[in-house]
């Protein structure tokens, strides 16, 4: 399955929630196949950029572009094709079950009148087996756990197969071994030429993916930011800063894990 | 292990049933009533089948129609209702439209207007509440539609208000009337304009419920999925309003269609609205019907109001649902 | 006798009367509780239109100080403080007026607001006609209560005398069935202990509902196709033509369709249980009279 190359740009972007100004002057290229890593402390506007990158969430002021476009000017539908968005909350008042979930990611590549074809399916239930959730399709999502949804969220997105991911904080409330097959799947993803703009709480996890292709955002809350190559954004310093709390690196011999102290 | 999805041929045959049992019943309406004519007495030619033409074709025809009409408009209202209000027990009558027209209806009835200018009266309450909220809610982009959610339950109650109001200003020989009209009536119903309405909003909205179906999960969703939240959600309460309005002006106010029959019926077929926006159609037109079968022939030829009848039944019904839903 | 006349003579009788006997009375209502009242009535408010007729029928209608909403006949009767509604009245300015008699309606008026009335401690006698001949005994009652016998002996025998000759013309002749319509949407009749039930056998009429269980059923036009009347009555305002019953004339196979026999009976006399109800009565009997020339 080949990915569309696009290309995310944000000129001059100013993130504000309230009367609060979160994020001042972002500009930012997003390339094909990149990863992006947020990271900051709650509150600090992680999410919302995300959501102003999706479209939902106004701009106080800048543009954002895809393909050089103003996302404003794209039709719904398209827009659809190009972005899938995973947010934080995903509950649903009616009941439906695991494979109805996944399978909406296929509504923007459905003619009005079309219902989902043996393909649609064949490609959701090929996302539920590599996050583990095959036994789980015919349940109702109401009555999965916490991390069962998170999962069902990320492939629900990874079914929309759209060239640019937006996910929050697809890895929280995941136990170890999924997270782990979690973020295999996303550097597989990466590898085909898939972007990925991820919030996340744990700087360790840029390290799962190539290291030209990974990038790091730090989002300090009160207007500043930082981006950057993994390499240099992402040092002790940096963190302990955004974090206000003292984080170390511990080199070991494959890698460099950051700890609080 | 395709457990629960819904494909094309599982929508035929489900709808297929609802539409026999539509039959059936249809057929048993217009065979029973207060008196023991029949149908088939028709192919004689005496007085008594002429008589027996009249009650079927002319009184037990028509009013089951209007049943079928006015209970699948209102559960279509109601499953409408709750995708907008993403709350699986929103009712039809819960954003004030049914209160506009309750106003309207019982003015119109104290200064006694014929049956036409109550039905307009009516029309005319629904459609103002129905502009009244949306000027008032018009942006809202909150998951749970709380402000339009609250600018509608204030005007119902507002609505409800007034309609006391008229109701302790009516004069004894009216007030039975206009008490007769809340409690919902299909005799001599108006069904022709309620049936186009019907046909019209199911054209409209059954091609978007695969839309739907997303709008029903979070309105992020919605949007992330490449739908217009904003242009859907007013599709969505316009709908919803104009076939509630139209059910209290065909036939007063009937309670629970809306709100037990897509409810129930979510339980047994599923959320999908490719299914269930026709079958809660077809079905609160059956339920209505035969609320209405029970009201006419239960203590024949003495009648009892049908949405008293209605929420007799459904009540108890919902609360079991409710109980049900609960344990899960 | 000029009008000036007869009301020196009343209030010359009066005064005798009050000098002659200035003792207590008592009588028993249509609901059998016994009414006493330390001398004669001389405030009384009434609480329905055909209590201020009866009282008016008898020469009392002077001792009234108020009425309720549609007390309009005789014409005099318009001029009494209003003191609200029959189906809810103003307890205040009915303890204001100083009352020592209340005529209440028994299927007319809220129970509850009687009962104050009751605590209140002033008298109430409740009127509740069942049948055209209770009428009269009302007016005598009211005659002892308000120490107008004569005139209420006088009131009392013109509408016997009446409703003997009505009974004796009209009670035997030929039966008409009759659907009477009190209302239309709910469509809704009268059972045989409505007083208008008793109207109809008077004139020699039959309430094709009349025997169902309820005072005041609904019923579905499919039921009275069936039942298939002579003649569907209602009563309206007078001077309006048959609009509230227009709707019957689509039903080809009803014989009151088929002869056209419509009828909207003046409403005032024909629904209160004053003492014009045996005008009321006539107008019926003319009616029926009609369908059965054309049965």
């Amino acid at each position: 399955m080949s990915v569309q190359a696009i290309s995310m740009q944000l000129e001059q972007v100013r993130i504000a929630q309230a009367d609060r100004c979160l994020i001042r002057d972002l500009s930012l290229h997003i390339q094909p196949g990149e990863v992006w890593l947020v990271l900051g402390e709650n509150g600090c506007g992680k999410s919302t950029l995300l959501s102003a990158m999706a479209g939902w969430h106004a701009l106080a002021a800048g543009v954002v572009a895809l393909q050089g476009r103003a996302w404003g000017d794209w039709p719904h539908g398209e827009r659809a094709k190009m972005l899938a968005w995973q947010t934080q909350q995903d509950e649903c008042p009616f009941p439906l079950t695991v494979l109805e979930k996944v399978l909406t990611g296929r509504h923007p590549h459905l003619p009005r009148f079309a219902w989902e074809s043996a393909a649609d399916v064949a490609l959701a239930r090929e996302q539920l087996a590599r996050l583990d959730l095959s036994l789980l399709a015919g349940r109702d999502l109401a009555t999965l756990s916490g991390g069962e949804r998170r999962r069902v969220a990320l492939a629900t997105a990874l079914t929309q197969d759209a060239p640019l991911l937006l996910l929050d904080e697809p890895l929280s409330q995941l136990d170890l071994r999924h997270q782990q097959q979690a973020l295999q799947v996303l550097s597989e993803e990466q590898a085909k030429g898939r972007a990925m703009v991820m919030v996340t709480h744990d700087p360790n996890h840029a390290h799962f993916f190539a290291a030209e292709h990974c990038r790091v955002l730090l989002l300090f809350g009160d207007g500043r930011w930082l981006a950057g190559p993994r390499a240099e954004v992402l040092t002790a310093d940096h963190l302990t800063a955004l974090y206000h709390h003292p984080i170390v690196e511990i080199n070991t011999p494959d890698r460099a894990w950051f700890i609080p102290r | 292990m395709n457990l629960a999805r819904l494909t094309p041929q599982k929508t035929l045959l489900t709808l297929s049933i609802l539409l026999l049992v539509l039959l059936l019943s249809v057929i048993i309406s217009v065979s029973v009533g207060s008196t023991s004519l029949r149908p088939w007495q028709f192919w004689y030619d005496n007085a008594e089948s002429a008589l027996a033409r009249d009650v079927v074709l002319e009184l037990r025809l028509p009013r089951t129609v209007s049943a079928l009409v006015v209970g699948g408009l209102l559960a279509l209202a109601g499953t409408l209702q709750q995708v907008l209000l993403r709350n699986p027990l929103a009712d039809p009558y819960i954003l004030g439209t049914s209160g506009g027209a309750s106003v309207g209806a019982l003015l119109a009835l104290l200064l006694g207007v014929g049956t036409l200018g109550v039905n307009a009266a009516a029309g005319t309450g629904a459609l103002l509440s129905i502009l009244i909220v949306f000027l008032l809610a018009g942006r809202d982009r909150s998951s749970t539609q709380t402000r339009l959610l609250l600018t509608g339950v204030a005007l119902a109650a507002f609505c409800g208000a007034l309609s006391s109001l008229l109701l302790s200003m009516a004069p004894d020989g009216l007030l039975r009337g206009m008490v007769f009209w809340l409690m919902g009536d299909l005799a001599g119903a108006h069904w022709q304009s309620g049936a186009a309405v019907l046909c019209i909003l199911l054209l409209l909205v059954w091609p978007l419920a695969r839309e739907l179906n997303i709008m029903g999960m979070s309105a992020e969703s919605a949007h992330a999925l490449g739908l217009n939240h904003q242009r859907l959600r007013w599709v969505l309460y316009f709908a919803a309003a104009l076939a509630s309005a139209l059910a209290v002006t065909t036939a007063g106010m009937i309670g629970f269609v809306g709100l037990i029959v897509p409810h129930a019926l979510r339980l047994m077929i599923g959320q999908d609205l490719r299914l269930l926006l026709p079958a809660a159609t077809l079905a609160g037109g059956i339920v209505l019907l035969w609320a209405d079968i029970i009201a006419r022939t239960l203590i024949a030829p003495q009648q009892l109001p049908v949405g008293v009848v209605m929420a007799l039944l459904g009540v108890p019904a919902f609360l079991y649902l409710l109980s049900r839903r609960a344990v899960r | 006798m000029s009008f000036k006349l007869k009301l020196a003579v009343m209030v010359v009788t009066a005064s005798l009367a009050t000098a002659a006997v200035n003792a207590a009375v008592s009588v028993q209502d249509d609901l059998g509780v016994t009414v006493t009242l330390a001398k004669p009535a001389a405030r009384i408010i009434s609480l329905a239109p055909h209590a201020t007729e009866d009282l008016f029928a008898i020469g009392a209608g002077d001792l009234i100080v108020g009425a309720v909403n549609y007390s309009d006949y005789p014409a005099k009767a318009k001029e009494i403080e209003r003191i609200g509604g029959y189906n809810g009245f103003d307890l205040e300015r009915i303890r204001a007026l100083k009352p020592d008699l209340i005529i209440a309606w028994g299927s007319g008026n809220p129970q509850r607001q009687l009962d104050q009335i009751k605590q209140l401690g002033i008298p109430v006698f409740t009127t509740f006609s069942k049948k055209m001949a209770d009428v009269p005994t009302v007016l005598e009652r009211l005659g002892v209560l308000t120490q107008q016998t004569a005139g209420a002996a006088k009131a009392a025998k013109n509408y016997r005398d009446q409703l003997a000759r009505l009974e004796k013309t009209y009670s035997n002749r030929a039966p008409v069935r009759v659907f009477y319509q009190i209302w239309d949407r709910p469509l809704m009749t009268i059972n045989n202990t409505q007083i208008i039930s008793d109207v109809m056998r008077l004139c020699g009429a039959v309430n094709v509902f009349g025997h169902l269980p309820e005072l005041t059923p609904k019923v579905d036009v499919e039921a009275v196709l069936v039942a298939n009347p002579d003649a569907i009555m209602t009563s309206g305002e007078p001077g309006v033509k048959g609009d509230v019953l227009a709707s019957w004339q689509r039903w080809k196979n009803l014989k009151a369709a088929q002869n056209k026999q419509f009828y909207v009976l003046p409403k005032d006399i024909i629904s209160r249980m004053g003492p014009r109800l045996v005008d009321g009565a006539q107008a019926m009997c003319e009616a029926v009279e009609q369908v059965r020339q054309v049965k």
